[in-house]
């Protein structure tokens, strides 16, 4: 404290004296008030980007419900896919022991039955495949309540945003999820060619 | 009653996905009456409405999940004869004490194989003194 800081806080001004803070308070109460600036500051310049993340979630949320729709779809085919060449290759071993068995035991009769045979047990080894291959589609149950995981943390989290937007006075994101922006197969964007004029 | 291929099978799973894959792999088996429900409250109308013998559930479902179709079966006089085999994507501890001391008749963990849900519903069948 200098000489005449401490002449002025000796003698009494013309109002009546006001009992002063101690000055270690002041700097705390000072740092505290940075503190607080430092952190509002921090929130305001953090607002512009959750504000974009709060914009990009309906997307996001629209592009998680896409990939399960086409993971779906991708199970689906290949199941379909399975049943048939499983009925195939019923048919096959079917065919083959049948004919097998109206084959003559001469010896031509009995180098066909061998290779009929071996027709017969490689269209075992190929249902054991298929199998393996039905079995894999579980996949899309595994996958499916993962991302039906993600979406519920991303409704909770654009509600989160929404709420400080709110209480920023910010534009609110979109509630729908926004339209796609690309073409789902060969024959939208054809027809998207065509509305071009190609 | 000896021959599994006469059993009544009802697969509950909210995935259209996994309930093909178990009907697929218990047609292998050489079980021929499937049925299928796509959540617990679905399954349990099916099971007073129709005759059962084998439930193989989901535990994850919405409307009703595995677990409280399981006590729903265990606490209807008429259905808790009914083996519940419990199949789910998560292996924690307290939930297969939980299905154990439910009443469940066995447990499997997707991803599983053909040779893990063969076993477990042959030894099922084997306590109901069924044969293959």
């Amino acid at each position: 404290m200098n000489r005449h800081r401490a002449r002025r806080m000796q003698e009494p001004g013309p109002a009546a004296p006001r009992p002063l803070t101690p000055v270690p308070q002041l700097y705390r109460q000072l740092g505290q008030l940075t503190r607080q600036l430092q952190e509002a500051m921090g929130l305001l310049g953090a607002l512009p980007g959750l504000h974009r993340s709060a914009l990009d979630l309906p997307d996001a949320r629209s592009r998680l419900a896409a990939i399960e729709r086409r993971s779906f779809a991708a199970a689906d085919k290949v199941l379909n896919a399975v049943e048939q060449a499983k009925q195939e290759r019923q048919r096959i071993a079917v065919a083959a022991r049948d004919l097998a068995r109206a084959t003559p035991d001469d010896a031509a009769g009995m180098r066909l039955r061998a290779v009929l045979a071996e027709i017969e047990a490689a269209a075992g080894r190929v249902d054991a495949q298929l199998t393996d291959i039905m079995v894999a589609q579980d996949f899309h149950d595994l996958t499916g309540q993962m991302l039906a995981q993600v979406g519920a943390l991303a409704i909770e989290l654009e509600g989160k945003l929404t709420q400080l937007m709110q209480q920023a006075r910010l534009p609110m994101p979109e509630s729908a999820p926004r339209v796609e922006d690309t073409a789902a197969s060969q024959r939208e964007v054809d027809e998207l060619l065509a509305k071009l004029g190609l | 009653m000896s021959d599994p291929s006469q059993l009544k099978f009802l697969i509950v799973d909210d995935f259209s996905t996994m309930r093909r894959i178990v009907r697929g792999l218990l047609k292998e088996m050489g079980c021929q009456h499937l049925s299928e429900a796509e959540d617990g409250q679905v399954a349990l109308n099916m099971l007073r409405t129709s005759r059962f013998d084998f439930v193989v559930s989901d535990i994850n479902m919405p409307v009703m999940d595995g677990f409280a179709l399981l006590a729903a079966i265990k606490a209807d006089e008429t259905l808790r004869h009914l083996p519940v085999l419990m199949v789910t994507a998560e292996a924690r501890k307290d939930d297969i004490v939980r299905a154990a001391q439910s009443g469940a008749a066995g447990y499997i963990v997707k991803p599983f194989s053909k040779a893990v849900l063969e076993d477990k519903v042959q030894r099922i069948l084997s306590k109901m003194g069924v044969t293959a």
